[in-house]
């Protein structure tokens, strides 16, 4: 009995031991794992810095290699629409074994998260200080960042490292991208330009029932509810049933974020612009969701709301939701992106072989025109993390992905290497950073259009030679939804025609802030945003036009007065 | 013989060890970043670099316009739900211990169980289907009763129902589980004394079966009621929208837009504590009402 206690004894205090030690000798490696090669990082750097100081002058290589590899650490979002090549994964790919072995830099993923949580992971992260070296982060996050001192100045590596095609394309609509991640003068993140041209909102039509019922194409407002009318009640997809609807929305009602199915476009239509910073007749800045177009806007989706014209249940439905309807071949009418083809028409050309889309420039209601509202204002931004030894690999890896994409190296060997495979796999969303010339997608359309007509390709550099292929094959009959999606895009009645009538008449209309969200914005934006939310879906589903009006009291009085005031103030002074 | 009984114990105690370890590191080292509470918590800077600012963060959000609807929806739906799943897995256990089918017992047992396995995420892609007013099988039925379609989940009357409605169907066959193995423990002995004395099937459900299960409803009472303010996030931020924030947003889905959407972590945490000593405050009391009106003790 006595030794049987004692052996009880010795295997209690063993397990608290082991567990104890476990847990204290854990603490310690992470921590010597964590400063060590900090240290010795900082050590080479002051090194390095010594070496070519002494060594003048100074010779930089944009693209130049390390001839040690260095590493470096980052995070990475995922998407749903990013495919891998048979044995790749985000942590090894074409392009970060090109890092390493053409740049001698070695990619880390500390962690990758879909991208819809992306965001608050990296809030998290923040929080805990356990950072990657490259931090891709929203505008509030970079200024919390900067705030606290922990990112790198990046001024100096930017002006010395950043390549001439770099620093074009950088430049290209303006001053505003780099403006946005200078702080007090000093360059603390790479902004991630990709032309927001791109993102203007189009109205897309299913042009084969269009056709079917022999109606014109929409030139006003007063067009597109007819239309919308004719799909509902005069049965478009001829099964006899009135199944179908005319304009499909859903529960976050603004597709800036989704790029499908929202009320942008139909408000734009009114000249209104919610959550816009726009200038008004004295030339300061007032908040677009509480002005009176927005009203007149509201009530005319609220009646096409009540004849049934808009999917009743929008309000419930997510992006992928609306989406499916729309699959589904249930409607008819929709604003979105230009790549709306790739998602989710595709899904309803899959389903129905007859179904075709067309892009139109978005309609007014009155004589003047109707404009694209376009935010400039950059939300996503790469940072270093403060004390990494090598912040230049960051510029130099954005570098290395210009060069390929748009400088000399741009060969349809390249092309199909690290931009998209043959078999159409985007293989360049693997680069850890990215930027995009904001036309180059209607130069595409200009081009491939001048080349169906005169079939010469010879013109043609290797993005729009692949585009050009893609469309011919779908234009000869022997493509699928996905040739046909790059038809509907860039082919000769494709989206980017409508684009590029937005880019012939300079049809476009700036948020006028672009600033990091000022103090009230940041402790009151979510509530505002609620509450337009909430208010904007009740009216279109049938609550009364007058809760506009209590809704514009109640946003002053919750704090939009106050962010006005400091809006303007940052207008004074930008 | 004290010292004997105390030495043969110790090792029983010290196997106990690990276990508070962990509770020390993952729940009582953590409850000191409840500070940031108190304190214009910027991330970066991190806990002890930040501002103190005292209450503000608890003024911030007793001033916001919602505060107090969020509250009472809170409650609301968390006291229905505390109930239902209360009163329901009592009565199917008792039903279910009437059963004299093994088989058809255990099948039952099963289906009602099945649905607590599932997540939120995929329980709320299949109620949106079946809710919906015009493909949705629910309405359908309705319908073949004359009864117009109703929009579940757009509408503020229905909202907070379907809410209790179906977490009780996740979640009552789990507790019926519970129920049913109190009943387990009843001394037979004590139905055959009860018919001796002439007590209908009726009067041993009540007298004998709902009494030996008191003292588990009492402690599963006690329990529960810490979750006044645990209205279930995961169910509630996978199925509201716009059109129901206004029956339907509770204080988690607040936090979250708070302390995840717009990155103010001293805001979210001060509802996280206020969240926190409310509860305490009433578990402690329940703890004591169980004591006093039943004279059951926990501890």
């Amino acid at each position: 009995m006595k030794t049987s206690n004692k052996g009880f004894l010795v295997i209690a205090l063993m397990l608290c031991i082991v567990l104890v030690t476990a847990c204290s000798s854990n603490n310690k490696n992470n921590n010597s794992n964590s400063t060590m090669p900090t240290s010795t990082a900082t050590a080479e750097a002051t090194q390095t810095a010594e070496a070519t100081k002494s060594a003048a002058p100074e010779e930089i290589d944009p693209l130049g290699k390390y001839d040690t590899p260095i590493e470096i650490s980052t995070a990475r979002g995922i998407t749903g629409s990013m495919k891998f090549p048979a044995g790749d994964t985000i942590d090894n790919n074409v392009w970060t074994r090109s890092y390493l072995e053409d740049m001698g830099i070695k990619v880390k993923n500390d962690w990758t998260a879909d991208e819809s949580t992306f965001e608050q992971k990296m809030n998290v992260s923040i929080a805990s200080g356990n950072l990657p070296d490259l931090l891709p982060v929203k505008a509030v996050q970079l200024k919390q960042l900067v705030d606290a001192n922990m990112v790198e100045d990046l001024t100096d590596v930017w002006n010395k490292y950043a390549s001439p095609l770099t620093k074009q394309i950088f430049t290209e609509e303006g001053n505003i991208a780099l403006d946005s991640a200078t702080f007090g003068g000093k360059l603390m993140a790479i902004p991630a330009v990709s032309g927001s041209f791109d993102a203007s909102t189009l109205l897309w039509v299913r042009s084969d029932w269009l056709k079917k019922l022999n109606l014109p194409e929409p030139k006003t407002i007063d067009d597109v509810v007819k239309i919308a009318d004719a799909f509902t009640n005069q049965d478009p997809d001829g099964n006899g049933k009135k199944d179908t609807i005319g304009l499909e929305l859903q529960k976050e009602l603004y597709e800036r974020n989704s790029g499908y199915a929202g009320i942008d476009g139909f408000m734009f239509g009114f000249h209104a612009y919610p959550r816009f910073w726009i200038k008004d007749a004295s030339g300061n800045l007032v908040n677009g969701s509480i002005q009176p177009e927005v009203k007149a806007a509201l009530l005319k989706l609220q009646e096409m709301y009540k004849a049934g014209l808009i999917d009743k249940e929008f309000g419930s439905k997510d992006t992928n939701k609306a989406a499916e309807a729309q699959g589904a071949g249930k409607n008819g009418l929709s604003y979105g992106h230009m790549w709306n083809p790739l998602f989710p028409f595709n899904a309803s050309r899959d389903n129905d072989p007859k179904a075709d889309w067309t892009a139109y420039p978005i309609v007014s209601v009155d004589e003047k025109p109707a404009m694209p509202g376009i935010t400039q204002s950059i939300n996503d931004f790469t940072a270093v993390k403060k004390g990494y030894a090598n912040p230049e690999a960051a510029v130099k890896m954005l570098n290395l992905y210009i060069e390929r994409n748009y400088g000399k190296s741009n060969t349809l060997e390249t092309r199909q290497k690290y931009a998209k495979t043959p078999d159409g796999i985007e293989v360049f969303k693997f680069a850890v950073i990215r930027a995009g010339s904001s036309k180059q997608n209607l130069n595409v359309h200009l081009s491939v259009t001048e080349a169906l007509k005169s079939k010469d390709t010879s013109k043609l550099d290797p993005a729009q030679k692949d585009t050009y292929d893609l469309v011919t094959k779908y234009l000869n009959g022997t493509g699928t939804s996905a040739e046909w999606a790059q038809d509907r895009i860039f082919g000769e009645t494709g989206s980017y025609k409508a684009m590029n009538e937005y880019a012939n008449k300079k049809l476009d209309f700036y948020n006028e802030f672009y600033g990091t969200p000022t103090a009230t914005m940041a402790a009151k934006q979510t509530t505002l945003e609620k509450m337009e939310y909430e208010v904007f879906t009740k009216i279109i589903m049938g609550d009364s036009i007058d809760s506009f009006d209590k809704f514009v009291a109640d946003w002053k009085k919750v704090g939009g007065d106050e962010i006005t005031k400091e809006v303007n103030e940052w207008y004074k002074n930008k | 013989m004290l010292r004997n009984t105390r030495m043969r114990q110790l090792p029983l105690h010290l196997m106990l060890l690990p276990a508070l370890v962990i509770l020390v590191i993952y729940s009582y080292y953590p409850m000191a970043g409840a500070v940031i509470a108190f304190q214009n918590f910027t991330p970066a800077k991190g806990i002890f670099r930040s501002e103190w600012i005292g209450f503000d963060n608890f003024n911030y959000v007793a001033n916001l316009p919602d505060t107090l609807r969020v509250v009472w929806n809170t409650v609301f739906i968390a006291l229905m739900k505390i109930i239902a799943n209360l009163v329901l897995p009592i009565i199917m256990a008792l039903l279910l211990n009437e059963v004299i089918n093994n088989r058809f017992k255990r099948i039952v047992q099963t289906m009602i169980y099945l649905p607590h396995f599932l997540s939120w995420v995929i329980l709320s892609g299949v109620l949106i289907d079946i809710l919906s007013p015009s493909t949705g099988i629910v309405n359908h039925f309705l319908s073949l009763l004359g009864i117009e379609p109703i929009y579940f989940l757009g509408n503020n009357d229905w909202f907070p129902f379907v809410l209790v409605a179906s977490d009780v169907w996740k979640e009552f066959g789990f507790n019926t589980i519970i129920y049913l193995a109190a009943l387990t423990s009843i001394n037979p002995s004590l139905y055959e004394a009860a018919v001796v004395d002439g007590a209908s099937r009726w009067k041993q459900t009540l007298h004998v079966t709902l009494s030996g299960m008191l003292p588990i409803v009492i402690l599963l009472m006690t329990l529960s009621l810490g979750n006044v303010l645990n209205a279930g996030f995961d169910q509630i931020f996978n199925l509201y929208n716009p059109q129901v924030y206004e029956s339907g947003d509770i204080i988690d889905t607040l936090v979250y837009r708070l302390g995840f959407v717009s990155a103010q972590f001293g805001v979210a945490t001060a509802v996280g504590l206020f969240k926190s000593v409310v509860s305490l405050i009433l578990i402690s009391a329940s703890y004591f009402l169980a004591y006093r009106l039943a004279n059951y003790r926990i501890f």
